[in-house]
């Protein structure tokens, strides 16, 4: 059984990971909840090696991504604690973390050094002060490009997002490919924003100010948000294609040899050069995510952390299985077992992971270029009405991009619509 | 054997049956009906009642898991003044008036040319029903695909004929969005509505087209001055059925657009959904909801009465 090979080494009154000894939760069985994942599935091969250490049994269940905010929420209403750790996306946390356990203080006992992550990692699952998790699965953005094109119009791999826009011109001008594939489309989890986010904080602005008022609509923001739409509109240097693509409509756009370049998540690596791709793994060069500011401008990262449920009444084992699950050297075994292309994944939190020699070799040197594309990395906005607030603004983003609608009086009507919404969300009692 | 109805009023006698019966037998027909009314109460019901109440509550899921509080008339004194929702009901017609006028023409065009039993009538219309047959949410997912504008058939054939034009991002162009979920609506519809008129086509009583042709009417006459009068209980039927269906439609709007661009398609039913389901706010979601059963209430109502005319 994988990862059972090293179990005889641990001693029973030093076990690893800071797990208690003597097995004080034998026998409780723990019921996860999160999404499907190469990672997860590694993680869930190897869950005899905990049951092993801890006595305790660990269940996972998956629910589709895009149904596991219901999910959570649905049985956070319901209140039966069903689950006892439970994965869910940073934005997330504002609306959710009254459903979380704080574990600031089990971490404080158990000496867990948050620094062995990026920061924006670390940060993701807190929220007003208190830690409601742990990073387990993360994506920094990435550069791809077609390295056959770019030799071939003698283009270099961008750093900016000037030089983005000029490499892709001189590839689309000499091959003929379109030189970006962008996701400009709403309704797809908000995919619209990631890109735009870049620009925003790339040109200084943000989505709110200290008050909590919207300031993406400032100087800044218009000027940001005009350069996120004019890869199409003034540069055309985006997929034609891109006003209709959501994240896996510009992924495979590339894969299927339509764009030249795209700015996406890391994982999509393995979308490129997998068995449906038209590429072959030579074609597909990979680079830091482009920047603003000659390159000091942050990227973009979303994480998912394990957080133990309120509801759930095990929470002292859940918390041995956090520090297990999230240990590094069970991460180090997954990223670079590739026996089970159903278990191969890239995906790692620490730094030193990311670092690591020969998780590198495992994984064609990604894991080093993306801790460079996390240097300075931001996590979304954490916002109790983040859902409706993403919502007025990938809306705003479609109809500047599809409906030719100006970007300063689109932007004024969103930061219009955040205000009434920001104002409402104390409720309408009284 | 009952025994036979009296005439006069029609209650008392009634009431006189029911006196005469044996107490068990009395209750039995309450008894009969019972399981029936416990699942309409459970499953219809009780959640309509029920999101009545949330409709004046304060309650959104990321605040809370349970209530706040009595809002009183406020959520729906928000939704009137709430430019979205106008916004969204102005959609909602755009929406409806052309999805239901075309399916019901669609209809009885596919009804008029394939109402005779011969072989290749029989054969396109059981191929026709497919669309209807098909899952909504499966129809918007296969139509967003097919419109995709690099990988979609629809592009495809494009590009084959009219290259000048490819590729056509038909759903990010607010018109051009608009017009696909309409296309689609009436693509998934018009079987149904067509089955409806060949039935009734057939029921027409022969004669007064016979005498009409007789008299030298032609086709067109005959049909908007003999038969069209006579269909008119069915179309009318069929017009309430296809506007409930079209102001609840749902499946396409999430699967094919959501909503976009903009908030071109951005139907009410998609607003009620996402402010539920995707931003939590329970009470102001069935404030919406509320409003929109009303509307399709009323038409439910008409529908009966008409259903219930016609049967007498």
């Amino acid at each position: 059984m994988a990862g059972a090979s090293a179990l005889p080494a641990f001693a029973q009154t030093t076990l690893p990971y800071a797990l208690k000894a003597n097995k004080p939760h034998a026998g409780k069985t723990l019921n996860v909840l999160l999404p499907p994942a190469s990672q997860f599935r590694a993680q869930e091969k190897r869950l005899a090696e905990f049951e092993m250490l801890s006595g305790i049994k660990v269940v996972y269940s998956y629910v589709p991504y895009g149904q596991l905010l219901d999910k959570i929420t649905t049985e956070a209403v319901a209140g039966n604690g069903a689950y006892d750790v439970i994965a869910y996306q940073d934005s997330w946390l504002a609306a959710l973390s009254g459903y979380f356990e704080p574990i600031d203080t089990v971490v404080k006992a158990d000496a867990l050094d948050l620094a062995r992550y990026p920061k924006v990692f670390s940060a993701a699952s807190i929220y007003e002060g208190k830690n409601y998790g742990l990073p387990v699965r993360a994506h920094p953005q990435l550069f791809f490009y077609r390295k056959d094109l770019y030799a071939q119009a003698g283009a270099t791999v961008p750093r900016t997002w000037q030089e983005m826009i000029a490499s892709a011109k001189l590839v689309q001008e000499k091959t003929g490919v379109p030189g970006v594939a962008m996701d400009y489309v709403k309704g797809s989890g908000f995919q619209n924003l990631w890109l735009w986010f870049n620009c925003l904080w790339g040109h200084g602005s943000d989505l709110l100010d200290a008050a909590g008022k919207p300031r993406f609509n400032d100087a800044a923001g218009v000027l940001a948000t005009q350069a996120y739409v004019d890869v199409l509109v003034k540069h055309k240097v985006a997929n034609p294609g891109s006003t209709q693509f959501n994240e896996y409509d510009m992924v495979n756009s590339m894969a299927q040899g339509a764009s030249a370049s795209m700015m996406v998540w890391w994982w999509t690596y393995s979308v490129l050069t997998g068995a449906r791709s038209k590429l072959k793994a030579e074609q597909v060069g990979f680079a830091p995510m482009v920047r603003f500011e000659d390159g000091r401008s942050p990227t973009v990262a979303v994480i998912m952390p394990f957080g133990i449920s309120k509801q759930s009444r095990q929470k002292e084992a859940a918390w041995e299985f956090m520090k297990w699950v999230t240990n590094p050297d069970l991460e180090v075994a997954i990223v670079t077992d590739k026996s089970d292309p159903a278990t191969a994944d890239i995906v790692a939190t620490h730094i030193a992971t990311l670092a690591d020699e020969k998780v590198n070799q495992a994984n064609f040197g990604l894991p080093a270029v993306a801790l460079k594309s996390l240097d300075g990395a931001r996590g979304l906005p954490k916002l109790v009405v983040w859902p409706q607030v993403a919502s007025v603004l990938e809306t705003a983003i479609s109809e500047m991009v599809s409906n030719g609608k100006p970007v300063k009086a689109t932007l004024d009507d969103a930061a219009r619509q955040v205000e009434r919404i920001t104002q409402r969300a104390g409720g309408r009692r009284g | 054997m009952p025994p036979a109805r009296s005439s006069g009023s029609p209650s008392a006698p009634a009431a006189a049956e029911d006196e005469a019966l044996p107490v068990k037998d009395r209750y039995l027909k309450y008894a009969l009906l019972a399981p029936a009314l416990l699942v309409c109460a459970a499953t219809l019901f009780y959640p309509l009642l029920q999101s009545l109440v949330y409709s004046t509550q304060d309650w959104n899921l990321g605040r809370s898991p349970a209530p706040e509080g009595f809002a009183g008339l406020a959520n729906y004194a928000a939704l009137l003044r709430d430019p979205d929702f106008l916004g969204s009901a102005k959609v909602t017609l755009l929406f409806t008036l052309p999805s239901v006028t075309l399916t019901i023409v669609v209809a009885m065009a596919m009804a008029l040319l394939l109402a005779d039993n011969g072989r290749l009538q029989v054969n396109a219309r059981t191929l026709l029903v497919i669309p209807f047959a098909m899952s909504p949410a499966l129809i918007g997912i296969s139509w967003r695909f097919m419109l995709n504008p690099e990988f979609g058939v629809v592009d495809a054939v494009v590009r084959r004929f009219l290259p000048g034009l490819s590729p056509v991002p038909i759903l990010s162009d607010p018109v051009l969005a608009m017009a696909a979920l309409i296309a689609v609506d009436v693509w998934h519809w018009a079987p149904y509505f067509m089955l409806t008129f060949i039935g009734a086509l057939a029921a027409l009583p022969r004669d007064t087209v016979d005498a009409a042709q007789v008299d030298g009417a032609g086709k067109v006459r005959i049909f908007f001055e003999i038969m069209l009068p006579q269909l008119w209980p069915v179309l009318t039927i069929a017009i309430l059925l296809k506007t409930i269906f079209s102001l609840k439609m749902l499946d396409q709007v999430v699967t094919m657009t959501a909503g976009g661009p903009g908030v071109a398609t951005d139907t009410l039913p998609h607003m009620v959904y996402t402010t539920a389901f995707r931003f939590y706010d329970i009470g102001y979601a069935s404030a919406m909801a509320w409003l929109l059963a009303v509307v399709m209430m009323g038409l439910a109502m008409l529908y009966s009465r008409f259903v219930m005319g016609s049967s007498k």
